[in-house]
């Protein structure tokens, strides 16, 4: 059995609201396990739709919550409970990229402090010139000229720029797991080819896993390997990208696939069947081969 | 010359800075001039109505009124200062540890400020100002006056911290390693910096107040000629049935002057702290 | 509005008092290490020459009631005792007056004056501020804005003195100050009215046209962004005559922020009030604070202090009641 990289299991998280006495809670992952491994890296896919639980899965994965209940495992360590060094290493290991190109840069300060950051607080490099190559060799890999991003505040660049940067940061940091939510959601068109590349990249090239969040099954299908389906909280199928887009098991999933709007303007969009009321609480079908 | 681009850009705050100025350039000056020494009592020849001698005239005890002027101006902006740096020195350290840290510290410390702010505050003030056994000195009734002036701005840092934390790069930070000290300082407090100028001036302004409303019941420095002082006396000594227009009105036009230079400053500031946002560009 | 809520909110209000109380005892001393009130006392005793019987009394009095022999926890316990059964204690320049009745005497004439203050300051302020906001309001309304603002800035009692200054010394038009006309004697309690009220003109003005410049400017704000809602422009689309859709939709629902603003400033109106009261010598709590101040008569000042946060707190309580009544959108449930 390899090693596994990150691993959570049967991991639960309810959300309560009310100062003393518990006013409301949300069930917002339901017994959810997934593992990445080592010597195997893939692309995964975590598609749902808004409020399906994916967002609060990634944040459990990077540890930003703790979750109800169920283990977070990253190379064997439960992540809750790291000493300093582990920490630092979990920290650098599983990296992150995040939705909105804007809001995840400090405005106060030029975008250089969000490169240089992580590679000083992770002791990767160990003098400025190391720190200034790595930075500008992640820069390049991403599509991005050094001298025309560095030294520059957020706003004077575009979003498309600033979401590469927060890949080149991910990537300079040679971590072994990147997870994205949405990256290409908040971006032009024109440039979702050029990050989904790096995001390909990142398997084949640098052998590292990515977990990209998603509700859009077309990208989802471009670049994964697999697939995990969320609603509302629970895993509903999961499989080989291909299997379980062409051949859906679960209810919620044909219904997700179908939704995908088909270039043929002969071919309808699907009506539904009123009698038919669609009922999408059904059980998960679980791992698909 | 960049200064320039500045005033263009923020007139208001600029002008309040100007009018704040003035009466310090005016005690500045007037320092030079004259000797300050003539703000005792029994310096000059009492009751006179300003004149090229004493341009503000004397009071009932022989003090002149114009030294006693410019002597006590820089004083009661230094009042002013210094209680409200300390006031918002606390509401800085309070406010970003509740705002960022939350949780039950948060919840006590939010009570108690909450509870505090409804008690008048010149109650308690005047209690800790009649403890203080021999005249009170200026430093004195800056640290009454900051004792009940950290509220405000512990609520609006608080406010503040608590919108900051929820946006993205904070999250960031976090996994990129930094601890919570250093977020709250290198990450949060450079993007408040014009909301904190903005608290300082306010925390100034209702200091400034204070100490003038302490001095009028009694409870200032007997000895110094702060603005609040001065008017003292002149309604102890009922000036105004006496018709010493010029012991009273000095005191209440440079007051007027400072806290609408303040007013401006604030205003001006504000309009720092609230900038029209300009969007991402695409 | 849930028992629960009117719980909470009356335990918060003890507590407020208690603090208000343990203010008065613990700060004096902790400021300073000797008791101020023996220090006083032999002061007096040392101003009278004499050791007299009745400094003696006052004494005698003094140690038996708070038993200042005995360990602070049992100090305390008696002040809170003594503070719940409003027993303030007497007065030192005054003795034997009580000073709960030196406090009971003043009140009235402050109470008076802050209420009518704040009600004209809310009327006028309020319809002013919404004028001035209006589009439709006349163009010479705008040029009230300016002096209303220089009036924001004043503090309440230094408009005063000018008021006084001008109508009192140049124009004597009003009297100076003092509740009533000192001497006179009156026949019956009509024309005493008169005369009470005629001396608070000056005093009640000038509290009015300080808060007046704040309250118009913040209605003003309040009234500018209402104007935008659909609500308005739905009345005036139907119809409505301009004077009704500015009555009844856009100045009434200036009043609910407004009272908002006045609970939140009550402390701040208060003490302005006492200012205003020392300069015009009008006697209310304010000159009485002023005047046990310069005496050093503690126990008057902390009975004022004490009162003063009382007074505040219970309107605050009162206000939090009534608030749910008047906004129907908010409600305590739980």
């Amino acid at each position: 059995m390899s090693k596994q990289i990150l691993e959570g299991k049967n991991l639960i998280k309810i959300f309560t609201s009310g100062l003393f006495v518990k006013k409301s809670s949300t069930l917002a992952v339901n017994n959810i396990s997934l593992n990445i491994d080592e010597d195997k890296p893939i692309i995964r896919a975590i598609a749902g739709e808004s409020g399906s639980g994916k967002t609060t899965l990634a944040r459990m994965l990077l540890g930003l919550i703790k979750p109800t209940s169920g283990e977070i495992k990253f190379e064997g360590n439960d992540i809750f409970n790291l000493n300093q060094n582990q920490k630092l290493d979990f920290r650098r290991r599983v990296q992150t990229i995040f939705q909105d190109p804007f809001g995840v840069f400090n405005p106060f300060y030029k975008i250089d402090r969000v490169l240089n950051m992580p590679l000083k607080k992770f002791k990767v490099t160990s003098n400025k010139t190391e720190t200034q190559d790595r930075i500008e060799f992640a820069l390049n890999s991403v599509g991005l000229r050094p001298d025309e991003t560095l030294g520059r505040f957020p706003h004077e660049l575009s979003g498309g720029q600033r979401q590469r940067i927060m890949v080149a940061r991910a990537l300079s940091l040679e971590p072994k797991v990147i997870i994205a939510d949405e990256p290409v959601s908040m971006v032009d068109a024109s440039l979702r080819a050029t990050i989904l590349e790096s995001i390909y990249n990142f398997k084949n090239n640098q052998k590292i896993s990515v977990l990209y969040i998603t509700h859009d099954l077309t990208t989802a299908h471009q670049l994964c390997d697999d697939i995990m389906i969320l609603y509302k909280g629970n895993m509903v199928e999961a499989g080989p990208i291909d299997s379980v887009v062409r051949k859906p098991a679960h209810v919620y999933t044909k219904h997700l696939v179908g939704s995908i709007p088909f270039p043929d303007p002969k071919m309808k969009w699907k009506k539904y069947n009123e009698s038919e009321k669609l009922n999408l609480d059904k059980p998960s079908v679980g791992w698909r081969k | 010359m960049k200064i320039k681009k500045y005033i263009y850009k923020y007139p208001i705050l600029f002008a309040g800075i100007m009018v704040l100025v003035t009466p310090l350039l005016f005690s500045a000056i007037g320092m030079i001039i004259i000797d300050t020494s003539t703000a005792e009592p029994l310096s000059v020849q009492s009751r006179s109505a300003p004149s090229l001698d004493l341009p503000f005239g004397s009071d009932l005890h022989g003090r002149n009124l114009f030294a006693a002027i410019v002597k006590g101006i820089p004083m009661t902006l230094y009042v002013g200062f210094l209680a409200g740096s300390i006031g918002l020195g606390i509401g800085v350290v309070l406010g970003f540890l509740t705002g960022y840290i939350g949780g039950r510290f948060d919840t006590i410390i939010r009570i108690v400020t909450d509870s505090l702010m409804t008690i008048p505050s010149i109650a308690v003030m005047v209690v800790l100002a009649i403890s203080i056994e021999e005249n009170i000195t200026l430093n004195q009734m800056a640290l009454v006056i900051s004792s009940l002036s950290w509220m405000g701005p512990t609520r609006v840092i608080r406010a503040q911290v608590l919108t900051l934390k929820e946006r993205p790069f904070i999250e960031v930070c976090r996994l990129s390693g930094m601890n919570t000290f250093e977020i709250i300082f290198q990450e949060i407090l450079p993007n408040m910096l014009p909301f904190l100028a903005a608290s300082f001036t306010g925390a100034v302004t209702g200091s400034i107040l204070a100490s003038v409303g302490l001095e009028a019941i009694g409870l200032g420095p007997m000895s110094e000629p702060t603005m609040g002082m001065t008017l003292y006396w002149a309604i102890t000594f009922s000036a105004l049935i006496a018709g010493m227009w010029w012991w009273w009105l000095p005191p209440i036009i440079i007051i007027v002057i400072i806290f609408c230079g303040l007013y401006l400053i604030a205003a001006g500031l504000d309009k720092i702290a609230n900038p029209r946002l300009e969007g991402p560009q695409a | 509005m849930s028992l629960n809520f009117i719980l909470k909110r009356l335990i918060i209000f003890i507590f407020i008092i208690a603090i208000a109380s343990s203010v008065n005892f613990f700060i004096p001393k902790v400021v300073s290490d000797v008791d101020p009130v023996s220090i006083r006392m032999m002061e007096i005793a040392n101003q009278g020459g004499v050791y007299d019987e009745s400094m003696q009394a006052v004494a005698a009095e003094y140690f038996k009631q708070f038993g200042l022999d005995q360990p602070l926890w049992k100090q305390y316990l008696r002040h809170l005792v003594d503070t719940f059964t409003f027993d303030l204690g007497v007065s030192f320049t005054y003795y034997p007056s009580s000073v709960l009745g030196m406090i009971m005497d003043a009140l009235p004439w402050t109470f008076g004056l802050l209420i009518v203050s704040t009600l004209f300051s809310f009327l006028i302020g309020g319809v002013l501020g919404a004028l001035l906001g209006w589009p439709y309001a006349p163009r010479s309304m705008r040029f009230t804005v300016p002096p209303l603002f220089i009036f924001s800035a004043i503090p309440y009692y230094m408009l005063g003195l000018l008021l006084i200054y001008i109508f009192a010394y140049i124009f004597k038009i009003f009297p100076t100050g003092g509740g009533y006309t000192i001497g006179e004697v009156f026949n019956f309690g009509f024309s005493r009215m008169i005369n009470i009220m005629y001396h608070a003109i000056l005093p009640g003005i000038s509290i009015v046209i300080a808060e007046l410049g704040i309250r118009s400017l913040v209605t003003r704000g309040m009234i500018l962004s209402l104007y935008g809602e659909d609500y308005i422009k739905l009345a005036e689309a139907k119809g409505l005559p301009a004077n009704r859709v500015f009555i009844w939709y856009g100045l009434r629902n200036t009043l609910l922020p407004q009272f908002t603003i006045l609970a939140l400033h009550l402390g701040h109106v208060a003490s302005g009030a006492l200012l205003v009261e020392i300069i015009f010598g009008y006697p209310g709590l304010g000159a009485l604070l002023r005047d046990s101040v310069t005496a050093f008569d503690y126990p008057v000042i902390y009975g004022i202090v004490f009162v003063l946060i009382l007074g505040i707190a219970m309107a605050t309580l009162v206000l939090d009641f009534i608030y749910p009544k008047i906004d129907p959108r908010i409600s305590y449930e739980d």
